[in-house]
């Protein structure tokens, strides 16, 4: 599976996404300057990584999300390809609408790291689909803005249409919901995807949960797997 | 120009006079004045600084860069720095605090490192005082603001409460990372007719004049002089940072200088100085955020995220496209030259022009030096200090401020960016992966104000000591060091005693313990109407791990491991936390460290992790044996049963500090092993792990729950 | 002509404002009585060039759109003065 990492001026979890990936799956990983204009061909999954794209200033990845690159995503994405958007990513693909919400301030008016546990909610999109329904994930979480937030009708309608992929979870009750959110996220909101479930956006840092002597567990392992295991006609790794 | 205004007394004016054989004009008098206060020229301290031990097996770099450099092995070098940013931080917490972090991220970057780990050391006043709240929540949220916009993260670092600091915090900010030994960077090696190029910021007029700020007191004037205070930009630092490491793997930079504490004026100098050439800047080059600045405020501006390059002529083509793809400014504002002086031109007209060596050359300050009568250094009231209700002493020694869990602290940075930390905040040995190798570094950070209040020699001695103890504890074999020393006016005679005992304190346990001191920082005059700090000298030893898996963790007990106390049960009640719990300020004093009983201690600690005779451990610090303990229950997860025969006081077995003291959880099939290890040297097998419940026979019996909600929650 | 404009941008009816609410908390228990509805925004100010207010405003709405206000969680109030 061939992958592809965006950089945008101010990303910091680049090289750790780029490290996780190609470790994990023993694949190589390209890295993509926010200015160009189009990914190598053959590209399967382009990661919009975490960090302070632009310094969060204005919005939170809202001018990474006018960068020039971004053409290039969606047209990625329309193709089918994948796009996988970790914290900042994830803020960033909200504010091109590529995926529905916005990433709101936490309760806390805090930052926050810790370990983190969500639930898997779905496993029919292209991401968990080598997950199990209802396991618990340990990946840590680093923000200022993970609170979901949709106007209760729309919420209402990505619920319905099964697009909630993570939820924060209990990990000894195996419970999920708003009530587990740190960061007070509608619903306990961690991630979800479009709607033909190629594009994921995920608060949680799966790539912090990858190298096992480090401090962030292991969970992310299981995570890129799935990813891969949906290109075995190419050879994943 | 009036040269007390610029800070300088009459006999460095006099100097001045004699050093030009002609009188300064008003930028020359300036520009001297700001390099010879305190805080850039260390005047007042320079003569001590030169006692420390400076090399060492593992020493690459050592005092006199931006940072210290130590071998860690397969061609990497860490280098590492602390500093303070003290005044900034009692006027402006959140800025203060953040141009702190911003700028020893600087320092590791003019090394050619990338900045991979940070820690804080916090000291603040009363904790009951809607004064200190504020002061810490801003301190607090500038440093996390700062350091996780730049993705540096944060892997540990110190907190400490005392009503001394009130109107005067400490904010002391340490940065390591890691440089690969062939792209070192270096301010040594400019030579004539290199370029020198602005890259970062334009400037205006933050912080102008800072320098000095640091170097006086702080009175109620401080408070007006806001203007002062520098306001970071971690965006634009983290472009600098890309920026820079990217000129360095293309070789596109001879040299290159942070630019700090007095701005363009020190960088500049600095650079000439220590690469013995001269230089000429042209001021009306420098790229500017406001209108109608001085020649003077634009040298003495401590706009931030600024760098000083040095750049060869053929190269300068590449280093601006570079610039221009980051998108960062970059100017030519001078050259390098054979003059040996220092001459600023303003549209070719020539408006300052001084040795080069005058600038970095302040003549020594000398203080006269007086041991005070009254630091407490008599004994303490045995009748005050006797335990009658032991659980109780415990439970208010792990809620109060200086007890409890930090995690409200560090949980507001990101400790896992950047994919090295192994061991990160809440531990007292944080542990730092060397890129793309089976090492690790390990870090502890340490200071120990009441002992230091009441006997700074013996206070600074036990303050490295402790430092030490812990990277054996957990395996590493030292490189070296780096302090921060915060002290009060150097003056008064007793400060300067102070000073003057705590840097020898430090000096002979460096040298008899082998670890050399390779970068630091001194910030003096932490004193406002109310009062000054205790000395407070702070340390951060870099240790390192060949092989990641022996690292010896500490919160790793298990059920059914025995525990051992080693060196001995007691240590001193002397300046403990305890006494002063029970007393209201330090008395008395703590132990000496023995060196010949740390190189005995040292010995066997390190070969217990090295065997992996045992499955956790920890150096007994502040607090004492019932602390250490209960740190460790709490961090395991795992009860524990204790029980020793010694007829001392309770209080001296459970709260006693200093000596070389440790705790370890052993499974049972490598006890003999153990004992093996620590033969020759005070040893007790003392209680078993396991269960819900710490107790210590006749003296307490407390269910882990409530010790947890006492740790995390300060209540009890 | 040159015109001085103003952008204030607030957080839209019905979108969590936990800052404004942190703020709403604070203000009350420093003893001030009756506040209520606080809401935390920003404001972006710059000089522009347009032939008319008019035009300057749709300019500045233009703005808005492309990048300065996000329409599911803020509103946006524009206001523009010729310079002299």
């Amino acid at each position: 599976m061939k992958a592809a990492v965006i950089v945008f001026p101010g990303s910091n979890c680049d090289r750790d996404v780029r490290r996780a990936v190609s470790e994990s799956l023993n694949t190589a990983v390209d890295m993509v300057w926010h200015e160009d204009e189009a990914f190598a061909p053959g590209t399967d999954l382009v990661i919009l990584p975490g960090g302070f794209s632009y310094g969060d200033y204005l919005r939170s990845g809202a001018m990474a999300a006018r960068s020039p690159i971004i053409k290039a995503v969606r047209e990625h994405a329309d193709r089918g390809g994948l796009v996988l958007g970790i914290c900042n990513g994830f803020q960033i693909l909200t504010e091109t609408k590529m995926l529905p919400g916005a990433l709101l301030p936490n309760t806390s008016l805090t930052f926050i790291c810790r370990r983190c546990h969500i639930r898997v909610e779905r496993t029919d999109n292209k991401f968990t689909a080598g997950l199990k329904e209802g396991e618990i994930l340990q990946f840590p979480i680093a923000h200022h803005e993970g609170l979901f937030f949709l106007p209760d009708d729309e919420l209402k309608i990505l619920e319905d249409a099964g697009r909630v992929v993570f939820r924060y979870a209990d990990p000894d009750t195996g419970r999920a919901g708003a009530e587990y959110a740190p960061n007070g996220a509608l619903n306990g909101i961690a991630g979800i995807c479009s709607e033909k479930g190629n594009i994921l956006g995920l608060m949680p840092h799966p790539e912090r949960a990858t190298i096992a002597h480090l401090n962030g567990g292991t969970d992310g392992i299981r995570f890129w797997r799935s990813i891969a295991e949906a290109f075995k006609e190419r050879g994943a790794c | 120009m009036d040269y007390k205004s610029a800070g300088l007394s009459d006999s460095e004016y006099e100097r001045i006079n004699e050093l030009l054989e002609r009188e300064p004009n008003s930028l020359e008098t300036q520009l001297i004045g700001v390099m010879w206060s305190e805080h850039c020229s260390y005047k007042s301290t320079k003569r001590l600084l030169k006692t420390y031990p400076s090399t060492g097996r593992y020493v690459l770099q050592g005092q006199g860069e931006n940072a210290g450099v130590v071998d860690v092995g397969e061609g990497w070098g860490l280098a590492f720095k602390v500093e303070s940013h003290n005044h900034p931080s009692a006027v402006a917490p959140f800025q203060g605090a953040a141009t702190g972090v911003g700028g020893i991220i600087r320092d590791i970057i003019a090394m050619g490192a990338r900045p991979t780990a940070s820690m804080d050391g916090l000291f603040f006043g009363d904790p009951s005082l809607k004064k200190t709240e504020n002061l810490s929540k801003g301190i607090v949220e500038g440093i996390g603001a700062y350091g996780n916009a730049v993705g540096v993260p944060v892997v540990g670092g110190k907190t400490f409460y005392s009503p001394c600091y009130t109107d005067n915090p400490l904010v002391n900010a340490f940065c390591a990372g890691f440089v690969r030994l062939d792209k070192m960077a270096s301010s040594q090696t400019a030579k004539s007719g290199d370029f020198a190029v602005l890259l970062g910021s334009k400037t205006g007029r933050d912080g102008i004049a800072g320098a000095s700020f640091a170097s006086r007191e702080l009175d109620e004037d401080s408070k007006a002089s806001k203007p002062q205070i520098q306001i970071g930009d971690p965006f634009e630092e983290k472009l600098l940072i890309e920026c820079c490491l990217d000129l360095l793997d293309k070789d596109l930079i001879a040299s290159m200088q942070d630019m700090g504490a007095a701005g363009i004026l020190s960088s500049s100098s600095e650079i000439a100085h220590k690469s013995g050439c001269g230089i000429d800047i042209n001021v009306e080059m420098i790229p500017l955020r406001e209108k109608g600045m001085e020649p003077w405020e634009i040298f003495l501006s401590e706009s931030q995220e600024r760098m000083l390059l040095i750049v060869e002529k053929d190269k300068l083509d590449p280093v601006f496209a570079l610039a221009a793809h980051y998108g960062l400014d970059c100017a030519v504002i001078g050259n390098m030259t054979d003059s040996g002086r220092y001459r600023v031109y303003d549209r070719g007209e020539l408006i300052a022009d001084l040795p080069t060596s005058i600038l970095g050359n302040a003549p020594e300050a000398v203080w006269p030096s007086a041991a005070p009568d009254d630091s407490g250094s008599g004994s303490a009231d045995r009748a005050a200090l006797a335990s009658k209700d032991p659980e109780s002493d415990l439970l208010s020694l792990i809620s109060c401020h200086n007890g409890r869990s930090k995690h409200w602290i560090w949980e507001q940075y990101d400790s896992m960016v950047q994919l090295h930390t192994i061991e990160g905040p809440g531990s007292p040995v944080a542990a730092v992966e060397v890129p793309d190798t089976k090492r690790a570094c390990l870090l502890t950070m340490e200071a120990e104000p009441y002992k230091c209040r009441t006997d700074p020699y013996i206070g600074a001695s036990e303050t490295m000591a402790l430092s030490l103890r812990g990277l054996w504890v957990a395996g590493a074999e030292v490189l070296g060091m780096t302090n921060c020393l915060n002290f009060a006016s150097p003056e008064v005679p007793e400060k300067f005693y102070e000073l003057e005992q705590s840097i020898k304190g430090l000096a002979d346990t460096c040298r008899d313990l082998d670890c050399p001191v390779v970068s630091g920082n001194v910030s003096l005059y932490n004193e406002t109407a109310s009062g000054q700090i205790y000395p407070t000298p702070l340390v951060v030893t870099a240790g390192l791990v060949k092989d990641r898996d022996s690292r010896l963790p500490s919160g790793k007990a298990s059920s059914g491991d025995s525990l051992y106390i080693v060196g001995g049960p007691c240590g001193s009640l002397g300046a403990s936390r305890y006494q002063v719990m029970k007393e209201g300020g330090p008395k008395g004093v703590t132990v000496l460290p023995d060196h010949d009983n740390e190189k005995a201690f040292r010995e066997r600690a390190l070969m217990t992790a090295e065997n992996g005779a045992a499955s956790s451990g920890r150096a007994v610090a502040g607090g004492g044996l019932a602390i250490a303990l209960a740190n460790e229950v709490l961090a395991s997860g795992c009860g524990l049963s204790v029980k020793t025969d010694i007829s001392v006081p309770p209080e001296e077995i459970l709260f006693s500090e200093g000596g070389a003291r440790a705790v370890y959880a052993v499974p049972a099939e490598k006890e003999k092993g153990f004992e093996k290890i620590w033969k020759g040297f005070p040893c007790i097998k003392a209680g078993t792990f396991g269960g819900t419940v710490y107790e210590w026979q006749d003296m307490f019996r407390i269910d882990i729950a409530r010790l947890k909600k006492a740790f995390m929650e300060g209540s009890c | 002509m040159i015109f001085q404009a103003e952008v204030l941008i607030t957080p839209r009816e019905g979108v969590l404002d936990t800052q404004g609410k942190a703020v709403e908390k604070t203000l009350t228990h420093l003893g001030y009585k009756g506040v209520s509805e606080v809401r935390v925004g920003k404001i972006v100010r710059m000089q522009l060039n347009a032939p008319t207010a008019e035009e300057a405003v749709k300019d500045l709405e233009s703005m808005c759109s492309d990048l300065l206000c996000n329409d599911l969680i803020e509103t946006f109030n524009i206001s523009v003065r010729e310079m002299i």
